[in-house]
């Protein structure tokens, strides 16, 4: 009998399961997989001289110091930079891989005009044109996502030239106007909604400090920082305000409200305490508890440009809306920016490093340099208790087509100067000033101005990797008198709309749910069409988890996919709306 | 029928588990590697004992605290410039890379991968390690062995290769950081 074909198919059986037992399998997965990184094309850094090289990150308004490791002309990795006063040594996982942004593949390389790659000339003419024929009821305006930087001093003086122009800035651009936070002799913090631990200020100023101060994080979902928090308080959206003065009635001895009871008692024996949150929830406590201009609570600081926040623009009066997109600033609300121009021929300039966001809605698209392209200003870190300024040079080269905005008004202007040179001239009046002191990232000294030789040392200074920070204010022993703050009527539910529709942030941190080790699970299922709703809430409207679903509110209707989340309180729908208020609402079955 | 032809499909399987279980074992790694010769027969043991060298004599760290790793020829042609003894192997090496000045071209048995991120000089000023934990007697060592080179992969498989299993479990042990980025930058 000779070898037959189903001698070899038991043959080949049993090498088959022979082999499994083998490393044969699990060794050419492992050295394949491996072979795969090193594949043509896979991008590895270069062999060369290894250079330690320091700049600011200007990806939020944290204003870390960075230290960078660089094979020739490519940063290789960051890490923050140890001793730094305001960052303390820190980066946040966008800081870590800041140096990857450069190659992202939705970034704008050239100008376009509706789409189209033009010359930068063709743009700044066609723009100067546009604001030339701004009839007299009409404005320009620039929308400056952090004002009070050199650049901003840039766009005032191209606007003042302008018979109707105005500087504004996003609803959130200056939460706490021209104080600031003395988070070191904070010992208590009642946070209405704010990710106080999760991105808020300079994230290593607050770790650095979480250990003297208790935090109660009232919001209706068990978010990041409510995990985290030594007392979350869920209240329903909408009624933070009788919240705030259940907790001031509490203070007072009248304990009828449970949760406000609880909370007393953290604020009476951790002094001082502050009061953070949009709305009038926050004020009301602030006031309340006496902590403006004193030590830990709110302190004045010396610099402060007020800009006029642009929702409160009248409707339909911008003709041309020039927009700095990036600098640090979260995502800009484009239904607020649309509803403030003309209702028609307006023109949008997009000054931005990226092609979505803004970029979708304009009518130019000038890039602007990516993070570590060209050499930025980094102003005062969000929060400091006094003004700061450093540079963030350059440790990457550019696509040449990108012109930084504050560049691109100048030519607008016909200005001369470059952008470089009106950084000088704030050095310059820093040494001029001769108030504070520069901590040096590369050595960790601190040097008073006063004792630096020149302003053309203090730039060589600042460039090579330094912070300036001012000498701060003395605090008032009485304070400052609180303000009457107002409270604003909030929607309640009613039995036609037995629910609460609330606004989510619908980018997850740093642009991926995996980039904070405490994430939601319904972040990794979050959509632009998903409502996301306590289990017992969906149930108790007929819906299953997944299923699609109507929301509807006084306003409006959406098609949604409802997802359950025990993480948001009974009574609350969550969904992906940046900027709006919230409403009631209801939802059934689609 | 008999009893093998009773038998016969089991008695296949089984033949085909026991080839592959023999060539798995012992016929692929042996397949997987190949064996590269050192380009000089170089003795370790008559340089740390005749020579009375050590370790960082050659393999030294530069002021910056960058790892010299294998030498450059000049810190070998810094004495044999001209033969020190009589061996046909240092002749041959005085002929092939000193007088030509050419540069020799080692096989580097710990190379780690490109994603790999390691630093000589936190291994062994701040954690205290002597050579010889990772690497081994290769200093007593009389001929250096040839370097097992993975064929798919290219990385290396020789004995003193940390691979990220050994280094993990030494960091454990020591209570050193283990994060992804505290080697993969």
């Amino acid at each position: 009998m000779g070898f037959t074909r189903r001698d070899l198919l038991k043959f080949t059986g049993g090498t088959a399961a022979g082999l499994v037992f083998t490393p044969v399998p699990w060794n050419l997965l492992r050295d394949t997989a491996v072979l795969s990184e090193n594949w043509p094309g896979i991008p590895r850094p270069a062999d060369g001289e290894i250079r330690t090289r320091y700049t600011t990150c200007t990806l939020c308004p944290a204003g870390c110091g960075v230290r960078a490791r660089c094979v020739g002309d490519q940063p290789v990795s960051l890490a923050g930079v140890t001793g730094h006063p305001a960052s303390r040594g820190v980066l946040c996982p966008a800081g870590l891989v800041g140096h990857h942004l450069a190659f992202c593949r939705n970034r704008a390389a050239e100008p376009l005009a509706n789409g189209k790659p033009v010359e930068i000339e063709y743009a700044l003419s066609a723009v100067s044109t546009a604001i030339a024929a701004c009839g007299p009821h009409e404005s320009v305006a620039i929308l400056d996502p952090r004002p009070g930087r050199a650049a901003s001093l840039i766009y005032r003086r191209f606007l003042a030239g302008l018979p109707n122009a105005v500087h504004c800035a996003p609803p959130d651009a200056q939460p706490y106007g021209r104080f600031s936070i003395d988070l070191e002799n904070t010992r208590a913090i009642v946070s209405f909604g704010v990710p106080v631990l999760d991105g808020w200020l300079s994230p290593g100023r607050v770790l650095a400090n979480r250990g003297h101060f208790q935090l109660i994080q009232v919001e209706p979902a068990y978010s990041r920082t409510a995990s985290l928090a030594d007392l979350w308080v869920p209240v329903l959206p909408g009624s933070e305000d009788a919240f705030a003065a259940a907790v001031i009635r509490a203070l007072q001895g009248d304990t009828s409200d449970p949760r406000a009871a609880n909370v007393a008692p953290i604020l009476t024996r951790s002094k001082p305490a502050i009061a953070v949150g949009a709305g009038a929830a926050a004020g009301a406590l602030n006031a309340a508890l006496a902590n403006i201009g004193r030590p830990g609570g709110f302190l004045p600081r010396r610099d402060f440009t007020p800009a006029i926040d642009i929702a409160t623009l009248p409707d339909g009066s911008i003709r041309i809306l020039l927009i700095e997109e990036g600098a640090g600033a979260g995502p800009i609300p484009w239904d607020l920016l649309r509803r403030k121009l003309v209702p028609r021929n307006s023109v949008v300039v997009a000054l931005t490093p990226w092609l979505d966001g803004c970029a979708q809605h304009a009518d130019y698209v000038i890039p602007a340099p990516m993070y570590l392209e060209s050499l930025d200003e980094a102003p005062t870190p969000a929060g400091s208790t006094v003004a700061g300024f450093s540079l963030s040079p350059a440790l990457l080269p550019g696509p040449p087509k990108l012109i930084p905005p504050a560049e691109f008004v100048l030519r607008l202007a016909h200005d001369s100067a470059a952008y470089p040179d009106v950084l000088k001239q704030r050095v310059a009046a820093i040494k001029k000033d001769g108030r504070g002191a520069v901590f040096t990232f590369p050595d960790g000294k601190s040097t008073r101005v006063s004792d630096v030789v020149s302003t053309g040392d203090l730039w060589k200074t600042m460039l090579g990797g330094a912070v300036w920070l001012d000498d701060p204010l003395t605090p008032s022993s009485t304070g400052f008198p609180a303000r009457p703050v107002e409270t604003v009527d909030s929607p309640a539910p009613t039995p036609e709309y037995p629910l609460v529709l609330i606004a989510a942030d619908s980018t997850p941190p740093h642009g991926s749910p995996l980039m904070s080790k405490l994430y939601r699970e319904s972040g990794l299922r979050r959509s632009t069409n998903a409502a996301i709703m306590h289990p017992d809430t969906g149930r108790g409207h007929g819906l299953a988890d997944g299923c699609r679903a109507i929301v509807k509110s006084p306003a409006d209707a959406y098609t949604v996919q409802a997802i359950f989340d025990p993480a948001v309180m009974p009574g609350v729908i969550e969904m992906a709306m940046v900027g709006q208020a919230p409403s009631p609402a209801n939802i059934r079955r689609a | 029928m008999t009893k093998f032809q009773e038998h016969r499909g089991k008695i296949l399987f089984l033949a085909g588990l026991l080839t592959a279980l023999a060539v798995g074992w012992r016929g692929f790694p042996v397949m997987l590697f190949q064996h590269v010769p050192q380009p000089v027969e170089f003795s370790h043991k008559i340089h740390t004992g005749k020579a009375g060298a050590k370790c960082e004599d050659c393999h030294s760290l530069r002021d910056d605290g960058t790892f010299a790793g294998t030498p450059a020829l000049d810190k070998c042609s810094g004495c044999h410039a001209q033969p020190m003894d009589t061996s046909a192997e240092e002749k041959r090496f005085i002929d092939r890379y000193v007088t030509p000045n050419r540069e020799i071209p080692w096989q580097v048995y710990s190379r780690q991968p490109e994603n790999v991120y390691f630093s000589h000089v936190f291994h062994i000023k701040l954690a205290h390690l002597d050579c010889r934990q990772c690497h081994g007697a290769q200093g007593e060592s009389d001929t250096l062995a040839p370097a097992r080179v993975n064929r798919i992969s290219g990385y290396s498989g020789s004995p003193d290769f940390q691979n990220m299993a050994a280094c993990e479990e030494c960091h454990r042990q020591r209570g050193a950081a283990n994060g992804c980025l505290a080697c993969h930058k």
